[in-house]
């Protein structure tokens, strides 16, 4: 015991005074990072369109028969021989691969 | 309608129609850029008016180069951004608002139409034909008493069939007719044919002239078009008669008796040569005129005698009511003879331009009388371009040399037409040695272009459309009279030795 006081004493005195027992040791070199594989998340099941979920890819055509058109545009040559008579889409019904209905909307030329 | 819309249009359509304009020979089509691609050479054969697939048998010189503006009204301007002008000039491109139907068949983009585009008060087009169209092509000798029968229809043209399924053909018939008598009793009842020379650029009239075999306008017929295609008025009438397309006075006055022959003639003359229609889709006429006068006294006893012969003409070519050219001509002869010995001279002049010197203080006299050539042109000038308008002035010298000045009304084509004139020289056995042959100014209906264009002397293997007017159908190729108007840029390229067209 009063050995173990008089190191404890002489310990606390070398310290008072700036003096310590440790010994200063290199730090190790860092390790390499690992790469992060990709990975894809998932939600859970989307139960009602506009509650925030994903579009599920890929979008296919409901019915070409459901498509809408702007007016019927035409496109002359030049020479004003020929004309060409478009009739630019203006909405197509989608579904999605989770069966959710989705529609496209295109603008008439101004 | 539906079949004729396309679905889809997620990508805008940039210009279409034709970049492909110049100058056509040989089926191959010159570019701005000066290279070349092939090309349908406008056919030289015209279109049946009675039958939309077939052509006449006959060829045309001046069908070859004949090219019909067609200009639809209210176009934009084609809008290019200076990158697309770049690579347009590149690719010898051009993208205008106008197009051209060329050659007989009426060629729009290349392929033959054999029919015109009326492009009616909405600005649908119609391709016009004649299902049938009679009497036709030549008028039968009872023509002055045979009324003219003819359908025209209307097609819808120019709207692009969708995904290369071509529509029901839209078309309406028109019956249109002359009754009897329409072929003035003036007319000649000889071979007449009949061609499209004349069309508006909006296609609404058409004007058909009515060509001898000496290729003379003996008249012309117009087909006239207004109102929408599905419900036109279509109609046909008498454009020019044939007094109006030929007229001409010849007052002679001859005294004759045992030994001495004297008189003096005055004539004149005006023919139709061709036919346009202007801006406003008003007829102009190009016409070839003509006044003149001539007087001979020839005294005559046992042999001994004298003969002088003097006259002068003048031959002009009028567009719309203004001359553009005029040739003059002066001949003068006298000659003494006494127990066969000759000792003549006469001189000659054909616009500025004299007789060889050789014919000069030659004996000979002139041996032909110039008004009986005026109003029939070559018998043998079965062809076009040419008409003879002052021919034969012959002189024979005293051995058989001697020569022929004539003075020509060319049509390059139905809208590039000019005088011409030739001095032809004769040896001995009277054939022919050389021609000298001046090209003049050539009126279209963009104006006149060129000054009078020495042709030079040319070598007897070389003769020029005058020769082949004599020699009858052969060698084409050596004659040297296509040319053709261009009606997008007022360019005209002129005496061709093959057919030549714009597009």
């Amino acid at each position: 015991m009063a050995k173990d006081l008089t190191a404890a004493l002489h310990a606390l005195t070398q310290q008072a005074q700036g003096q310590t027992s440790r010994q200063d040791k290199m730090l190790p070199s860092a390790k390499d990072a690992t790469t992060i594989p990709e990975r894809s998340g998932a939600s859970g099941l989307i139960q009602s369109p506009g509650s925030g979920g994903a579009i599920v890819s890929p979008l296919t055509e409901t019915l070409y028969t459901e498509r809408t058109f702007h007016d019927v545009r035409q496109y002359k040559s030049t020479d004003g021989i020929f004309v060409i008579e478009l009739r630019p889409v203006k909405s197509i019904n989608f579904k999605d691969a989770a069966d959710i209905p989705l529609v496209i909307e295109f603008k008439a030329k101004a | 309608m539906a079949d004729e819309l396309f679905d889809l249009d997620l990508q805008e359509i940039g210009v279409f129609g034709t970049p492909w304009h110049g100058k056509v020979q040989g089926g191959a089509l010159t570019l701005p850029n000066a290279s070349q691609m092939a090309y349908q050479q406008p056919s030289a054969k015209a279109t049946r008016l009675d039958s939309h697939d077939s052509v006449c048998q006959y060829f045309d010189a001046a069908q070859a180069g004949t090219c019909h503006l067609v200009a639809a009204p209210g176009l934009p301007a084609v809008s290019r951004t200076s990158e697309e002008q770049a690579a347009d000039a590149d690719a010898g491109q051009q993208w205008l608002t106008k197009a051209t139907l060329t050659g007989g068949r009426l060629q729009l983009y290349g392929h033959n139409l054999s029919g015109w585009i009326y492009i009616d008060s909405v600005g649908d087009r119609w391709l016009v034909t004649c299902p049938s169209f009679w009497p036709y092509p030549t008028l039968p000798a009872n023509a002055k008493t045979t009324a003219l029968n003819a359908s025209v229809r209307l097609t819808r043209f120019g709207v692009v069939p969708i995904g290369g399924v071509v529509p029901e053909p839209e078309y309406y018939d028109y019956p249109v007719s002359l009754a009897s008598g329409w072929l003035s009793s003036a007319s000649p009842a000889e071979y007449v044919r009949m061609t499209i020379d004349a069309i508006t650029k909006s296609g609404n009239k058409c004007a058909v002239g009515l060509h001898s075999g000496a290729n003379e306008v003996e008249g012309y017929i117009q087909l006239s078009l207004s109102g929408l295609g599905a419900a036109a008025t279509v109609g046909l009438t008498v454009l020019r008669t044939y007094a109006q397309c030929a007229a001409a006075t010849n007052n002679k006055t001859m005294d004759a008796g045992e030994g001495f022959f004297t008189g003096s003639a005055e004539w004149s003359f005006s023919r139709l040569h061709a036919l346009w229609y202007d801006d406003q889709d008003d007829v102009v006429e190009v016409r070839v005129n003509g006044t003149g006068q001539y007087s001979w006294d020839e005294v005559v006893n046992a042999g001994v005698g004298s003969y002088s012969y003097s006259g002068a003409a003048s031959i002009s070519l009028n567009v719309g009511g203004l001359d553009v050219d005029s040739v003059e001509l002066a001949a003068s002869v006298n000659d003494a003879f006494s127990a066969g010995l000759s000792t003549g001279e006469s001189v000659w002049s054909i616009g500025s331009q004299s007789f060889p010197s050789s014919w000069s203080n030659s004996p000979g006299r002139v041996d032909a009388e110039v008004d009986s050539h005026i109003m029939s042109g070559s018998p043998s000038a079965t062809w076009s371009p040419l008409s003879v308008i002052f021919p034969s002035a012959v002189y024979t010298g005293a051995n058989g040399g001697g020569g022929r000045c004539a003075v020509y009304a060319i049509c390059h084509s139905r809208h590039c037409v000019g005088l011409w004139t030739s001095v032809t020289m004769l040896d001995n056995f009277l054939n022919v040695t050389s021609v000298v042959a001046k090209g003049r100014v050539v009126a279209t209906p963009s104006g006149v272009r060129g000054s009078e264009v020495a042709l030079g002397v040319l070598p007897s293997s070389q003769r020029r459309r005058d020769w082949a007017l004599n020699q009858g159908a052969v060698g084409w190729t050596n004659n040297d009279c296509y040319g053709a108007w261009d009606p997008l840029t007022g360019d005209v390229s002129l005496w061709q030795s093959s057919p030549i067209c714009f597009v």
